[in-house]
């Protein structure tokens, strides 16, 4: 039966004038659209760069980036505007002891004190940012932004550009070319590990995007299936079976959410320190 | 596999959103965030320096108020001590100074009673004279003259005396 389905032989819905599978479904849940809550989002361009088609339209996910921001500004801005260094309450207290535990445990191990100190506000936006994005894809009305590969591969091309940034600020464009091979590479290994090296540039961001991208479509996956099982086999009794096991995979959803931000920002502040230390 | 071609527009916006969002909240938030967390630490590490300091400083006062009183201790000890032997001297002398009295006020009571003891027998002897001289001149009927009568007395007291 979940055979069936899986190859497409579930119960078919109407959209568009074609039948869908569950599967289908699943994979229009993940993706972005152009409407949110029935309200139909501007379009923009496209336009023609280069060889490059440009679509700037107002997405759902653009439109979870910009609510993310702009609940972040509000919550820190009521929080900390006029602030002591006394949290008053549960969510300041929270929202301070996470902070500092990005500059003390994520920031400052990882690239030293007055790097770390500079790049703090940075990586607290990340994380933040990132937390924000996955904690609304579990809110039912909300969209999955991080489910996007555009926005992890975004957020890891910041990262990247600040690795090299700050790779070549250190080193000098010299030394920061120099520091690509490892020292003590005898010469005939050149060959390999010069290509090695720049492919090891690339995907360190790339498994950067990958990896919260990936989590967070999979999450999803999982509670949709579940769900979509009632459907597929048809009888409700299944509800009190997938039900449960729905709502224990959106608990581990929370979990991951704050898993993955951590992890996104961690590697981040570890690959810019690496680069800005010259270590490898 | 549409979920994962990547669309240059979205990843435009989501460098825009990720930049502007970075700045605002590092004004908004992180700013006086880490401000106010970092002058609360400074305030602590201060705080613990000053306290530190005035530990030692009131360590030091009292091993000087100790050494104070223990030294003020050994004054009184001292002090006592010889207080102590000026009343023992005093008492010594006291005591003896009045066994002196006592002695010489024995000595003069006695003195004066052996004074007033021959006075008495003196005034005594010339008393039993002049009985006698009475009580003769009763008896005998004559009167003896003076000079007589002053051999007879001192012959009599003498007798009178070896007698007694």
């Amino acid at each position: 039966m979940i055979l069936s389905w899986l190859s497409g032989g579930g119960e078919g819905e109407h959209h568009g004038g074609e039948e869908m599978t569950l599967g289908d479904w699943i994979m229009h849940h993940h993706q972005d659209s152009d409407a949110w809550l029935g309200m139909h989002l501007p379009h923009i361009g496209p336009f023609q760069v280069g060889g490059l088609t440009i679509d700037m339209s107002i997405t759902t996910h653009v439109l979870m980036l910009w609510i993310a921001g702009i609940l972040l500004t509000l919550l820190f801005w009521f929080k900390f505007r006029k602030y002591d260094g006394n949290p008053k309450g549960f969510l300041s207290g929270a929202l301070e002891t996470i902070v500092l535990f990005i500059r003390d445990e994520i920031a400052i191990p990882n690239m030293g004190k007055s790097l770390g100190l500079a790049m703090t506000p940075f990586l607290c936006t990340m994380f933040f940012f990132i937390l924000t994005l996955n904690l609304l894809g579990l809110i039912p009305i909300f969209a999955t932004a991080t489910g996007n590969i555009n926005v992890t591969a975004g957020m890891a091309i910041v990262t990247f550009l600040l690795t090299q940034l700050y790779g070549i600020k250190k080193n000098g464009l010299g030394g920061y070319l120099s520091h690509l091979v490892p020292s003590g590479v005898p010469v005939f290994l050149l060959p390999i590990m010069i290509p090695i090296e720049i492919m090891g540039l690339f995907t360190k961001p790339f498994a950067l995007a990958m990896r919260l991208f990936a989590n967070m479509v999979a999450g999803h996956t999982v509670i949709y299936a579940l769900i979509g099982l009632i459907i597929v086999l048809g009888h409700w009794a299944v509800s009190f079976v997938s039900i449960p096991m729905a709502v224990a995979i959106n608990f581990l959803e929370l979990f991951v959410a704050f898993l993955q931000a951590f992890i996104f920002t961690m590697l981040s502040a570890l690959f810019i320190g690496m680069s800005a230390h010259g270590g490898h | 596999m549409e979920l994962l071609t990547l669309n240059p527009g979205m990843l435009i916006w989501l460098v825009i959103t990720f930049v502007v969002f970075a700045f605002v909240l590092s004004r908004v938030a992180w700013k006086p965030l880490l401000g106010a967390v970092q002058a609360r630490e400074e305030g602590i590490a201060n705080a613990i320096k000053q306290a530190e300091e005035a530990r030692s400083e009131a360590e030091k006062v009292l091993a000087e108020q100790q050494a104070k009183l223990a030294s003020v201790q050994d004054e009184i000890q001292a002090l006592r001590k010889e207080n102590k032997a000026m009343a023992e001297q005093m008492k010594a002398e006291i005591i003896a100074k009045a066994h002196e009295d006592a002695q010489k006020l024995r000595d003069r009571t006695h003195e004066e009673l052996g004074r007033e003891r021959e006075a008495a027998i003196a005034a005594l002897k010339e008393e039993v004279a002049d009985l006698v001289v009475q009580t003769t001149a009763k008896l005998v009927g004559v009167t003896v003259d003076k000079s007589q009568h002053a051999q007879l007395i001192d012959e009599s007291i003498r007798q009178f005396g070896q007698k007694n």
